[in-house]
């Protein structure tokens, strides 16, 4: 599937993870949040080791770290992110420069709007939080 | 609710370089059950130091990809190595590595974008897993070391008469029941119905024998537990299952289980 045509994030991955990390006794549930914040946290260092191999033309090095994001970009939901991790990894795996570099640019792009998209879920999740008195 | 057969399994050592998953699988094990805790380790060699320090490790959940050379699948074979037999989960991002699923020796996999319950019930699986089944599981093991070459293509047929004969003992167990199959991601045990025995019709050997027979039974007999592991082995096509299982078959009709 082309990363054209999946979205940006798809809300309903992240509200059904949040839903089965509820507790069935009472208290509420920060996993969701957590992972937001360590994704924030990774993601920026991640994009700048796929720009040091790409300046130094470490393809291993691009695939294994395109390899490493997708699966956390699959459980939040970020199927354009995690389509883009995937052609990187094969393109980085087929040492195709050109593509590598169209990959890349692509992927600092998304992950702006994506960063948005996700914090602006993580603020609402506060919000319902604190409106049920957890 | 916290499932109370996971209560006697207190350590799980999650071998993970990725904070994210680090977190996620942390938190199926909170929620899996209220006294097991998460050891974590993001290389081999940490693990193995884990390991060879705190004893008490139940089951190890591993990503194949590290940092550094090493992979998931070398701890599983050193750990096999060193004669370590603790259940072994391996997760990667990758569905098809090769991790010698060919031969059967072989650790369980799930992949690395599993729901959360999938990886709950991968855990359940594995700690569900009592002595006698790792004492069959350290005999094929051994013979697997033995000669892994001795069984072709014939252990298939093989294989398939046990499943015959496996689905045999369990009808004869079952008293003209039903075996109703759960829910793929249940984690409840089958259960086993009756009601196809007919008022008046003839009451089946056991039951003249004086063994009671519940409506409903919380866990299957020795025998459907058989015939479930059969059939799940060869629709998994996994060998040295497949051995296990004839395992149990030879020590059941022997008397020992």
């Amino acid at each position: 599937v082309s990363a054209d045509n999946l979205s940006t994030l798809d809300e309903k991955t992240l509200a059904d993870l949040h839903a089965c990390d509820q507790d069935p006794n009472g208290g509420g549930s920060h996993l969701v949040k957590d992972l937001i914040v360590i994704f924030h946290r990774v993601t920026p260092e991640r994009l700048a080791r796929l720009q040091h191999a790409l300046a130094t033309a470490d393809f291993k090095a691009v695939s294994r770290v395109a390899h490493a994001m997708k699966s956390s970009c699959a459980t939040l939901g970020a199927f354009r992110m995690q389509a883009l991790c995937v052609e990187l990894e094969k393109a980085g795996a087929e040492g195709d420069l050109p593509r590598v570099t169209a990959l890349m640019s692509g992927m600092q792009a998304e992950y702006a709007a994506l960063s948005l998209l996700l914090q602006s879920f993580a603020e609402r999740l506060h919000e319902e939080a604190v409106a049920g008195g957890e | 609710m916290a499932i109370e057969v996971f209560d006697k399994f207190k350590h799980v050592l999650v071998v993970e370089d990725d904070p994210f998953w680090r977190r996620m699988i942390g938190r199926n094990i909170e929620r899996t059950a209220h006294d097991c805790k998460a050891v974590f380790a993001e290389s081999v060699d940490e693990a193995l130091d884990v390991i060879e320090a705190d004893g008490k490790i139940h089951l190890i959940i591993a990503d194949q990809y590290l940092e550094g050379e090493r992979t998931g699948y070398e701890l599983w074979r050193n750990c096999r190595e060193r004669g370590i037999r603790t259940p072994f989960l391996l997760t990667s991002g990758l569905a098809d590595f090769d991790t010698g699923q060919d031969t059967g020796m072989a650790p369980r996999f799930i992949p690395k974008a599993f729901v959360n319950a999938e990886l709950r019930g991968a855990m359940f699986e594995l700690m569900h897993m009592d002595s006698r089944d790792e004492s069959l599981a350290h005999l094929v093991d051994e013979w697997l070391h033995e000669d892994e070459q001795r069984f072709g293509l014939p252990f298939m047929f093989i294989a398939l008469s046990l499943l015959v004969l496996a689905i045999c003992l369990a009808s004869t167990s079952r008293l003209g029941g039903e075996i109703i199959a759960p829910p793929p991601d249940s984690l409840l045990p089958s259960t086993i119905n009756v009601q196809n025995e007919q008022p008046g019709s003839p009451r089946p050997a056991a039951l003249s024998a004086g063994l009671v027979l519940q409506e409903r039974r919380p866990a299957p007999t020795w025998e459907e537990k058989i015939a479930s592991h059969v059939r799940h082995d060869l629709e998994a096509k996994s060998f040295s299952a497949l051995v296990r299982s004839q395992a149990r078959l030879k020590l059941l009709q022997e008397g020992e289980l």
